[in-house]
């Protein structure tokens, strides 16, 4: 089952800690990115035939910023370039500001079920400190006419250890998440990427950013209180209601195939791993010769392949199914990594339970430890 | 030819480091015309990079000029040159012996430092001509008047002789070479008698092997002439004689008084021994020229290279830097904190920071070195005595009677104003006052017993810093002194860190222990389990800290499929981790010990 996740690399304004492929731009190239967008669609369409597809996703930058027509007219596009399968989950990550009634109705009217909103925080101050556009009135609007619309499927983006942020806050914007009963949420830990302003500043003593131990007890918050809420924690960062999972990011995290479209978009299709160029002028000339652009495009080895798996596998809290892997690669995990998950074990950082191995909760903290292990 | 020793002067240059003795060289070599001005774009004598970078010059060499003086005759000037730092004494005394005079250049605008006062002594035990000259006369802060002051009154001379300077703008020039001609006596020595030639510098040259440098006192050393060391008895035969001027210039003889280099297939200058006597191996000479010791390593560290597999690099640029370098020693040695590695001896700090940074330079090596120790003299409870220059070999407390260390006597010249501050740090040091002189209303010299141990740990850089960098230091080993010194360990997870461990007076332990636990708290990374950090005196820790226990360490973003990215982070972190040393279950970063080794 393929997963596809199409790029809108658009934002009216950069964030602070961001640094997925994304520009503040004018109409007349979105206008051209959607035409180069629309001959990748087509593209892949004839690629892949009638391959079945279980999840679509539009991620960005910020795909809302887009007009409602244009919603209408990419949308309509995708849904009908490829087979998907029924009541497949349809998700558009939506930042709340960008969120009007007219575009709620129009992204309901072509199938889309799920909306992701970028939440992040309930607290105006922090809000402005990390460069959103959006006051935590505007989440609640967001919900209000994204429900309005009829989509129920809503999933809440939090970021935890933001800069200044205490448990506290933390904990408040926790409780104000789950008072709108969303049926999923993301909480993500703020992380210095390079080529970020908040990276700059930290390296200049200018940022300053909750302790670990501050950030370990969110973390620790977080895992003992949404559960208590009804949201079961099914992968390191992402709680859900039940039966309400990303399907789509359970893909990636199953080391499934999904195809990335649109520029700076990541794919994984017949054992190849490609991404396209996050040049935009670019990735717009080629496409509008109907000629790929891949930044990358790198057959995954055996190896790797099974690394990936593990190191995936592993952020879900039922972890890797042993079965899976034998099935797959034809070997037990033992005889791969059996060195490497009895030095885990010993220390207290995986378990394997019920034919899964599996993060101990203690290993769910120190997970990078854990998957740098299964990288050869 | 037959050179007529009544036109040869030998004669050095005593001068402190920047008091522009390569200048004044390079300006007697344009002057006699031995080089041109355009070959002198870089300065003659100080060949190696970084000789000019510290201004000092490491090796010596000799440079022979033909000069014809005032009353027409035609002399041959023989320049030998000296090292300038204190950890080359030895070598700068066998350059001394090669000469009759010596020129002694004082900075104008700076006045006598303690290095330029030592050589001088070691100068006038020789039995030296002295000509003093005051360099940098053209300078506006000069003020030769109070420079002649100090010459009578330090030195002792006659302050009418000295001759005023500058080396830079060609001043004095002429009357610097005509007192050498004049007041410098033509060497002495009988060509008829037992060949006696004094090593007073050596070189490795990768095509005819050690190369030694000479002055023939007596008899006459000829191409083809089988000579013998007289300190090892071993023997050779000379391929080729040459002169400097300043490129070698093959010869057939040295006569007595002149100066020139040897070769003979010596493969090491081991087989060239500086204050060596090379004599003639069938007719040898009843005793060696006075003077001659081989060199005495007085510090000790261990050397690694920070990447493991480059341990045979280190030995092969050890192997060569030895070629060139007798004082060097160097045997193979164990750190579980560091890998494999080298202990290496040295003459002294500077001539340690130069191998080193020789290392990393030339031979692009990155190396960890440790802490410098001295040779302790351990007196045991079975009456024997033993000589470690390595905490890792200090025997079990029980067994100890007693522990000395080598102390020097340290001159420290500086103006009076800072006496109080340098009198501190020498009692910091544990410093026993000797003497202080007033050698001018302004300028103080201070005398002090000082442990060796003390001179190693940063002393140079805090009288700089305490004295705005005016004061100058020089200082020989006096003797052993019973001290009460311990082993210092440092334990991570209750294991002690042999790279870590030192060799200290119990009253500084304390401090040093709770510095050194603090930072390597700052150092270590968290780890999954908390890692207590013990400093300790045998069984009794004198200080703890602990790093906790790391508590989240996960990567929490999605990176919208980017698994590539997520797989490179991986990478890195695991890297990070082979580059760490594992010490008691814990994993401390190779930068930590190089960190730690480097503060102090």
């Amino acid at each position: 089952m393929l997963g596809i996740y199409v790029h809108i690399p658009f934002c009216a304004r950069k964030c602070g800690y961001c640094d997925f492929h994304s520009v503040p731009t004018g109409p007349a190239v979105i206008e051209a990115y959607l035409q180069a967008l629309a001959n990748e669609i087509e593209f892949w369409s004839e690629q892949i035939g009638r391959t079945a597809c279980a999840t679509l996703y539009i991620g960005g930058g910020t795909p809302t910023i887009l007009t409602t027509r244009q919603l209408e007219q990419t949308l309509t596009k995708l849904a009908a370039a490829f087979n998907f399968e029924p009541g497949f989950e349809f998700t558009v990550e939506a930042n709340p500001g960008t969120l009007t009634p007219e575009k709620a109705k129009v992204l309901a009217g072509v199938g889309v079920n799920r909306i992701s909103l970028g939440a992040q925080a309930f607290d105006d101050r922090l809000l402005k400190a990390i460069g959103r556009i959006h006051t935590a009135d505007q989440i609640y609007t967001s919900v209000d006419l994204i429900r309005d619309a009829g989509i129920v499927n809503i999933n809440l983006d939090l970021i935890e250890g933001l800069p200044g942020q205490t448990l506290d806050q933390w904990q408040a914007s926790l409780a104000k998440a789950v008072e709108l009963e969303p049926a999923h949420i993301s909480c993500y830990s703020l992380m210095l990427e390079e080529n970020t302003p908040f990276y700059r500043d930290y390296q200049e003593g200018k940022l300053q950013l909750p302790l670990e131990d501050t950030t370990a007890a969110m973390f620790d918050y977080t895992q003992a209180y949404l559960p208590r809420m009804g949201y079961h924690h099914y992968e390191i960062s992402n709680y859900a209601k039940p039966r309400c999972e990303a399907r789509h990011n359970l893909i990636y995290w199953r080391a499934e195939p999904y195809l990335g479209l649109g520029s700076g978009a990541h794919g994984c299709y017949q054992q190849i791993r490609y991404s396209n160029t996050d040049d935009l002028e670019l990735y717009i000339q080629s496409w509008h010769t109907c000629k790929p652009a891949y930044a990358s495009w790198d057959p995954v080895s055996r190896d790797q392949a099974m690394d990936e798996m593990m190191f995936l596998g592993l952020r879900l809290i039922d972890g890797v199914e042993l079965n899976r892997f034998y099935q797959r690669f034809h070997c037990s995990v033992h005889d791969v990594y059996g060195m490497e998950i009895a030095r885990l074990k010993s220390r207290g950082l995986v378990e394997e339970t019920g034919g899964h191995l599996k993060l101990t909760p203690r290993g769910r903290s120190l997970g990078n430890m854990v998957f740098s292990a299964f990288v050869r | 030819m037959v050179m007529n020793q009544k036109l040869i002067r030998n004669f050095c240059i005593i001068a402190h480091i920047d008091h522009g003795k390569s200048t004044l060289a390079d300006r007697l070599l344009e002057a006699t015309g031995t080089v041109t001005e355009r070959e002198l774009a870089e300065q003659i004598l100080d060949s190696m990079d970084l000789e000019r970078e510290r201004g000092i010059t490491i090796k010596l060499t000799a440079v022979r000029m033909n000069y014809r003086a005032a009353d027409g005759q035609e002399y041959v000037l023989n320049l030998i040159d000296t090292p300038g730092h204190v950890d080359f004494s030895y070598e700068v005394s066998r350059s001394l012996a090669a000469c009759e005079g010596a020129l002694l250049v004082i900075d104008a605008t700076q006045g006598v430092e303690a290095q330029t006062l030592a050589n001088l002594y070691l100068a006038l035990e020789h039995d030296l001509e002295i000509i003093p000259v005051i360099n940098k006369i053209d300078l506006p802060s000069a003020d030769p008047d109070r420079v002649k002051r100090e010459i009578e009154e330090v030195i002792g001379l006659d302050s009418s002789e000295a001759i005023l300077a500058s080396a830079k703008t060609g001043v004095g020039i002429d009357a610097i070479l005509e007192a050498i001609v004049n007041r410098i006596p033509p060497p002495k020595g009988d060509p008829e008698t037992h060949l006696q030639a004094l090593i007073f510098d050596s070189h490795y040259d990768s095509y005819r092997g050690a190369v030694a440098y000479v002055r023939v006192f007596n008899g006459i050393l000829k191409v083809g002439d089988p000579i013998m060391m007289m300190s090892s008895g071993r023997t050779f035969e000379v391929s080729e004689l040459a002169v400097l001027c300043p490129l070698m210039t093959p010869v057939a003889q040295l006569l007595p008084g002149e100066v020139g280099c040897v070769m003979a297939s010596m493969k090491n200058v081991k087989d060239t021994r500086v204050g060596d006597t090379i004599t003639h191996a069938h007719r040898p000479a009843a005793e060696p020229l006075p003077g001659y010791h081989p060199a005495k390593p007085m510090v000790f560290c261990g050397l690694y290279p920070v990447d493991n597999e480059q341990y045979v690099e280190l030995r092969e640029a050890l192997e060569k830097l030895q070629l060139n370098d007798a004082a060097l020693i160097f045997e193979p040695e164990t750190s579980a904190a560091l890998g494999f590695g080298f202990r290496c001896g040295f003459l002294g700090l500077l001539h340690m920071e130069i191998v080193q940074e020789r290392i990393e330079r030339e031979f692009n090596l990155n190396i960890i070195a440790t802490a410098p120790s001295v040779i302790y003299r351990i007196s045991l409870t079975d009456q024997t005595e033993i000589y470690i220059d390595n905490p890792a070999a200090f025997p079990p407390v029980a067994r100890i009677a007693a522990i000395a260390e080598p102390y020097v006597t340290a001159t420290i010249m500086l103006p009076e104003e800072y006496v109080g501050p340098v009198m501190e740090l020498c009692q910091e040091r544990r410093g026993e006052f000797k003497n202080m002189a007033y050698i001018t209303p302004e300028r103080v010299q201070l005398e002090y017993a000082i442990p060796l141990s003390e001179i190693l740990m940063d002393f140079f850089d805090q009288l700089k810093s305490r004295t705005k960098g005016y004061a100058s230091l020089d200082y020989e080993f006096s003797s052993y002194r019973e001290s009460d010194l311990v082993k210092l360990d440092i334990l991570l997870n209750g294991k002690p860190v042999d790279a870590l461990s030192c060799i200290i007076h119990r009253d500084k332990a304390y401090e040093r222990g709770r510095s050194l636990a603090r930072k390597l708290k700052e150092l270590i990374p968290r780890q999954q389990f908390e890692v207590p950090i013990q400093a300790a005196i045998g069984n009794k820790v004198i200080a703890r800290e602990t790093v906790k226990a790391l508590r989240k360490d996960v990567l929490a973003k999605c990176y919208g499929g980017d698994i590539t990215r997520k797989r490179k982070l991986l990478e890195k972190q695991k890297e990070g981790k082979k580059r760490m040393k594992s010490l008691g279950a814990v994993d401390v970063p190779q930068e930590a010990f190089m960190a730690i080794l480097k503060v102090d």
